[in-house]
């Protein structure tokens, strides 16, 4: 039964992954094509690491990261509200308007923000109106609209994932904690918040992947000084039509986000390790009892 | 004051947590309390006390505010009204946490992340008690519920049956004053179950902490508890110990709640001693609960007090003849349902050597003693005959 999805997995996945792998060797012969791969070299990795791509690829792992932390801080408390304190009712009303903007084309959800942080637009005209700036604000073509755009357009990967697990936990388990004497800091500290590690996970990931690899969200806002390697990448293969310069960016850029991933996956995991050896119990040793 | 301490290891003695609320000899009372949520009235006004290592069962059918109650004690929820008073300190408005009292939850709410000795462990570390010491407690509490060798499982690797013991070795460990147990064995099968009331009787007699203990089954009610508060309703009908509420119901929804009744729907005469229905008077030589002569009132008898023979019997006992509808095993008993003229089902439940032998289909009377009869007065028959729902919703709420 497994089968199919294998197959489409590696058709549509694994295929493409490696056929990008093997044009990042290639070289663009000349303007009229846009790759060759009759001679195999490394020098597509030698420009993708010039100083101006280098500065691209850290300014994305800069965005991604904070823009992952940032849905995160906005999503935990948001979904532990919404998990433990709303009524069942309101709960399924507030989880429609998480997902509404997802009936939107994501190109289109991000359009709406050039309305609303152009310099005549609302925000601009109103801190104007109200006094707190004397000539319109400038905030397109910035780095922080694009920080803002991916953490709208990602944020409710993060809700989503976390109010499952936080609403999967039972109630009776935080209950439990106050009564044997934890207060509510201890007890979010040592049962909410391991029990809804697996969440958590998932939504960094979920929210991490994604925006890594996005390109429509600071194509629209970012302009020059807001680039992400997407953008990059793209460019490459549409403008600048040097696919093999392209796909050595594709690759560096999956090489950073499972390198990165890895990297706060081993953290994780050294965290938990030393959690646990702290919360370890040795019993004094007892006379084999007779059951 | 404990009668039972006398058998305790030294240090498995009700001390208390160092710096709680209510820390002491673990008397409970609650004064006219009184909890609301919206328009309905959870708890009504109760007065319970609760002497120092009793055993006290709140028992009652689901909604009758029993689980309430046992909220406000553990101080999850806060009473609209009245005064709750542990180990004679007020408790108003302190949080969980600072409470003398750990609770076994139904469910037993054990931590998924943590293994046996970590989940029995997780109180004493809040108290940041010394490592060894912490060690030395968990290993006498998992050898108290003999869980010693699981120590190092995970909730999910074991036994509902074992579960219940990690959850009470949990709570036990703190040494709390007042234990507070919600239904703990309703999820477990009826043999485990009928084995887990014996040994929990054993424990708290050993451990001498008062247990509060709440359950719908008057069964593990009876057979455990020192007394039984039978609630109805969010009010206590009756507080007394498990042969009074047997033997002397106060009202007829207790004579129905606890153990099997037979109702006979009549009116009252001669203050209540005598009890008059269609073709049909019952005599009582018990002092009668709420009955008006002249008004509707009913007769209970429990089945078994009922006699079944085939001839009518001559000796001036209440009687009633019917239909044997069927005779059957209980066990140790044989049970007789004798269907009457007005279609009325009596019950009666007879040891099996004094079992007569009688045909299914045939004529037999049902007969029983005066001093076996209660009679109750009409404003308790609603309540009766609603009693089957109760039973329903009760064990439908598990």
């Amino acid at each position: 039964m497994a089968l199919p999805a294998w197959v489409w997995f590696l058709c549509f996945f694994t295929l493409p992954v490696l056929w990008i792998v093997y044009y990042s060797f290639g070289y663009k012969p000349d303007i009229y094509h846009p790759i060759a791969t009759d001679k195999l070299s490394l020098g597509s990795y030698h420009e993708a690491f010039s100083r101006a791509f280098v500065h691209v690829f850290s300014q994305t792992l800069q965005i991604s990261i904070i823009g992952t932390s940032l849905c995160l801080l906005i999503a935990f408390p948001f979904a532990y509200w919404l998990a433990t304190r709303v009524s069942p009712r309101w709960r399924g009303v507030l989880l429609g308007l998480v997902v509404v903007p997802f009936f939107v084309n994501f190109l289109i959800r991000t359009v709406g923000w050039l309305i609303l942080l152009s310099p005549a637009g609302p925000v601009s005209s109103l801190l104007q109106r109200w006094g707190l700036r004397s000539e319109p604000l400038h905030l397109l073509q910035t780095r922080g609209a694009v920080q803002l755009g991916v953490v709208y357009n990602y944020l409710a990967l993060m809700i989503l994932p976390l109010f499952v697990t936080l609403d999967r936990l039972d109630p009776a388990m935080r209950e439990a904690s106050k009564d044997l004497g934890a207060n509510r800091v201890k007890t979010f500290r040592q049962i909410t918040l391991p029990l809804a590690a697996p969440g958590i996970v998932a939504g960094l990931l979920l929210v991490f992947i994604p925006l890594t690899g996005d390109y429509i969200t600071a194509l629209v806002l970012g302009g020059a000084k807001g680039n992400m390697a997407g953008v990059v990448v793209a460019s490459q293969f549409t403008i600048a039509q040097d696919w093999a310069l392209g796909a050595a960016q594709a690759v560096i850029l999956i090489a950073m986000i499972m390198g990165t991933v890895a990297v706060f996956g081993l953290f994780a995991i050294a965290i938990r390790a030393i959690v646990r050896v702290s919360r370890r119990i040795t019993l004094p040793p007892v006379a084999e009892e007779a059951v | 004051m404990r009668a039972s301490s006398a058998t305790l290891p030294p240090d498995m003695s009700a001390e208390g947590r160092a710096g709680s609320v209510g820390a002491g000899d673990g008397s409970v009372e609650l004064v006219g309390v009184t909890k609301r949520f919206g328009t309905v009235t959870a708890v009504d006004a109760i007065d319970i006390r609760v002497r120092p290592g009793e055993f006290l069962s709140l028992l009652g059918p689901s909604g009758c505010g029993k689980t309430t109650t046992l909220r406000m004690l553990a101080g999850f929820e806060d009473p609209d009204e009245g005064e709750i008073r542990i180990s004679g300190r007020a408790v108003q408005g302190v949080p969980p946490h600072r409470r003398d009292v750990n609770t076994v939850f139904q469910n037993y709410a054990l931590f998924p992340h943590m293994s046996v000795s970590e989940n029995v462990a997780y109180g004493l570390r809040q108290m940041k008690t010394d490592k060894t010491e912490i060690g030395r407690r968990v290993g006498e509490a998992l050898e108290m519920v003999k869980m010693s060798r699981l120590a190092n499982r995970k909730p999910r690797e074991m036994s509902g049956g074992q579960q219940q013991r990690v959850a009470l070795a949990r709570a036990l460990v703190n040494r709390p004053s007042l234990l507070l147990l919600d239904e703990p064995l309703g999820a477990l099968d009826r043999k485990l179950r009928e084995e887990m009331q014996i040994e929990l009787k054993l424990l708290q007699s050993q451990v001498g902490i008062t247990f509060i203990f709440v359950t719908h089954d008057q069964d593990e009610a009876l057979s455990m508890s020192d007394r039984i508060a039978v609630m109805l309703d969010g009010r206590v009908e009756q507080l007394a110990d498990p042969d009074t509420v047997y033997d002397h119901p106060r009202s007829a929804f207790v004579a129905g709640f606890i153990g099997k009744q037979n109702f006979f729907e009549g009116t009252s005469r001669d203050r209540g001693s005598v009890v008059e229905g269609d073709g049909w008077t019952f005599r009582s030589s018990l002092e009668p609960i709420g009955a008006v002569d002249g008004r509707a009132a009913l007769a209970a008898v429990r089945p078994e007090a009922v006699r079944v023979s085939a001839q009518q019997p001559s000796d001036g006992r209440n009687a009633i003849s019917g239909d044997l509808a069927s005779s059957s095993h209980l066990g140790d008993v044989i049970q007789f349902v004798v269907l009457t003229p007005d279609r009325k089902e009596v019950i009666a439940r007879l040891p099996r050597p004094d079992a007569p032998h009688l045909d299914v289909g045939g004529r037999v009377w049902c007969s029983w003693e005066a001093d076996h009869t209660h009679v109750f007065g009409a404003e308790q028959v609603e309540i009766v005959l609603a009693d089957p729902a109760r039973d329903e919703a009760a064990a439908i709420a598990g």
